[in-house]
């Protein structure tokens, strides 16, 4: 045993030390940090007086009376600082259930369709791995229905890097302007193309396969989460957020209407997910918020899914952990097309 | 700025030169990748500065440990797709390419589950009690046990079919 940990230690040390170690952004991660604690601290001071005013006046706050969110924080403020998602409160907002039901019924009239290959395009924003900036690109994917078949993701796009301050632009300018994002590559395989629900990875095929009624689903995505008891530790205990990360996945992949109407039903049961108004997505598109706040080991973070109330489709999916978000994709196209390199309108 | 908000920057700093190479190495084998290792360190030290005055006069390393281990887990929820990769394993001959050193362990650890990854990382390469690592991932000493002894069998198993793919 004693030699068994040397050597892994060794290994992993290895493992861990094969590239360079590049010295630390120390002046950067204090600006960042200052920023940050800014940011607690008007939160905290927000959230102080919110619940003061809530005592005073008697007043319960309640799931999806917007701009509260579900832990009684404030949401985020009508957002002229923000310049990728914009929230504009509407009159009379509805609330989480019933915009979910609404949702529900649009996405059960839709028809049930099918093709060769699942033509998905999307623009994803991103923190960059250097400066306080954030990546911004879009890539395409082709995913085969058929096993074995040639699938296909291409790389970022029309990348573009969104700099917080001038001062970094100013700096990643005199480096002369390097790639500060991940890179991701353009590849075709021939992998069944993956979705992933939890720990569990379904093909298109199976994904397809998930039922179509309320219950059934339920009961269906019940015996996945007890499978991931073991492994899906941060969520232990909370079939909430399994389902709440499961849509993502369902909503942005090839699932039926039916099972997609399903889900939204089953959402709609679910506690803690609060509605946030009409609100504008990365690309300006309207839609409605939904959020929903995990917490697990000292972090906290919302996930929005932003549903456009007309269609029932998935807009974009925005990740809070304070006041900006850190990550937004903007679904812009999808559906099912007949050859690799198809588009559906808008891709 | 007043004189002890800069000499709590001072014991941040000298904290960050001190940490980074080993809370690195730490993040970039949590996450498989140098980027992403870097990415999650630097958002922790952000929140870690944020926190300083009161995690400072306690355990901050252990502070940032926990960090990693849990922002990893966090981290792990916006990967909702998988992402193709250039490795074609349906295909590859193994004789095919020269193998780089400890490119098995590599994807031996990133066959485990999330948490078994954290606990043999933490175990073995932090050199950490199996008390601590419970701490740490905020579950029991008897789950660190036994999903080390599974996490360690799954190692031995990958390790040697990959040794035996490879003769």
């Amino acid at each position: 045993m004693n030699d068994e940990h040397e050597d892994l230690a060794n290994a992993l040390r290895t493992l861990a030390r094969r590239e360079p170690i590049p010295p630390a952004p120390v002046a950067d991660l204090v600006r960042r940090g200052r920023r940050a604690r800014r940011t607690r601290a008007v939160t905290r001071a927000a959230a102080a007086v919110t619940g003061l005013a809530a005592a005073a006046l008697g007043v319960v706050v309640t799931l999806g009376s917007h701009p509260a969110s579900p832990s009684g924080r404030v949401a985020a403020p009508s957002s002229a600082n923000a310049p990728t998602s914009a929230t504009t409160p509407s009159a009379t907002p509805l609330d989480a259930r019933s915009i979910l039901l609404a949702a529900s019924e649009t996405a059960a009239r839709q028809p049930a369709t099918t093709g060769r290959y699942w033509y998905s395009k999307e623009r994803v924003w991103s923190p960059a791995v250097r400066f306080n900036a954030i990546m911004a690109g879009t890539h395409e994917r082709w995913d085969a229905t058929k096993k074995g078949a040639r699938s296909r993701f291409t790389g970022d796009t029309d990348v573009e890097f969104i700099f917080a301050n001038p001062a970094d632009k100013a700096k990643w300018r005199r480096e002369g302007s390097p790639f500060i994002g991940r890179r991701t590559r353009s590849i075709d395989y021939y992998r069944q193309p993956l979705f992933v629900l939890g720990t569990h990875m379904l093909t298109i095929s199976k994904l397809q396969r998930l039922p179509g009624e309320k219950d059934a689903l339920a009961a269906e995505l019940r015996r996945l989460f007890r499978q991931e008891r073991s492994s899906y530790w941060h969520a232990k205990g909370r079939f909430t957020q399994y389902v709440w990360d499961a849509a993502e996945s369902m909503l942005s992949g090839p699932t039926k209407p039916a099972t997609r109407a399903a889900l939204y039903k089953l959402l709609a049961e679910q506690p803690g997910i609060a509605s946030l108004g009409k609100v504008k997505d990365p690309l300006g598109r309207t839609g409605v918020a939904l959020g929903n706040t995990v917490r697990s080991g000292g972090w906290k973070e919302e996930t929005r899914l932003i549903v456009d109330d007309d269609s029932a489709a998935l807009l974009a999916y925005q990740v809070w952990p304070g006041k900006r978000p850190t990550l937004q994709v903007a679904y812009i196209a999808q559906g099912w097309v007949d050859h690799l390199g198809d588009r559906v309108d808008g891709g | 700025m007043s004189e002890s908000a800069d000499a709590a920057d001072a014991e941040f700093v000298a904290f960050v030169e001190a940490a980074w190479g080993r809370h690195l190495a730490t993040a970039i084998l949590l996450t498989g990748d140098r980027d992403r290792g870097e990415e999650l360190l630097q958002d922790c030290l952000v929140r870690l500065y944020a926190r300083w005055r009161r995690v400072a006069a306690t355990e901050p390393h252990a502070y940032l440990r926990r960090m990693l281990a849990n922002g990893n887990v966090s981290r792990w929820r916006r990967s909702r797709r998988e992402q193709p990769t250039a490795e074609p394993p349906d295909h590859a001959d193994p004789r095919a390419a020269p193998r780089e050193p400890y490119e098995d362990l590599s994807r031996a650890l990133h066959a485990l589950s999330r948490q078994q990854r954290a606990i043999v990382i933490l175990r073995h390469f932090e050199d950490l009690t199996e008390k601590a690592v419970a701490e740490i991932l905020g579950c029991s000493v008897g789950t660190v046990k036994s999903q080390h002894f599974r996490a360690m069998a799954q190692l031995r198993t990958a390790l040697r079919e990959s040794q035996e793919a490879a003769r």
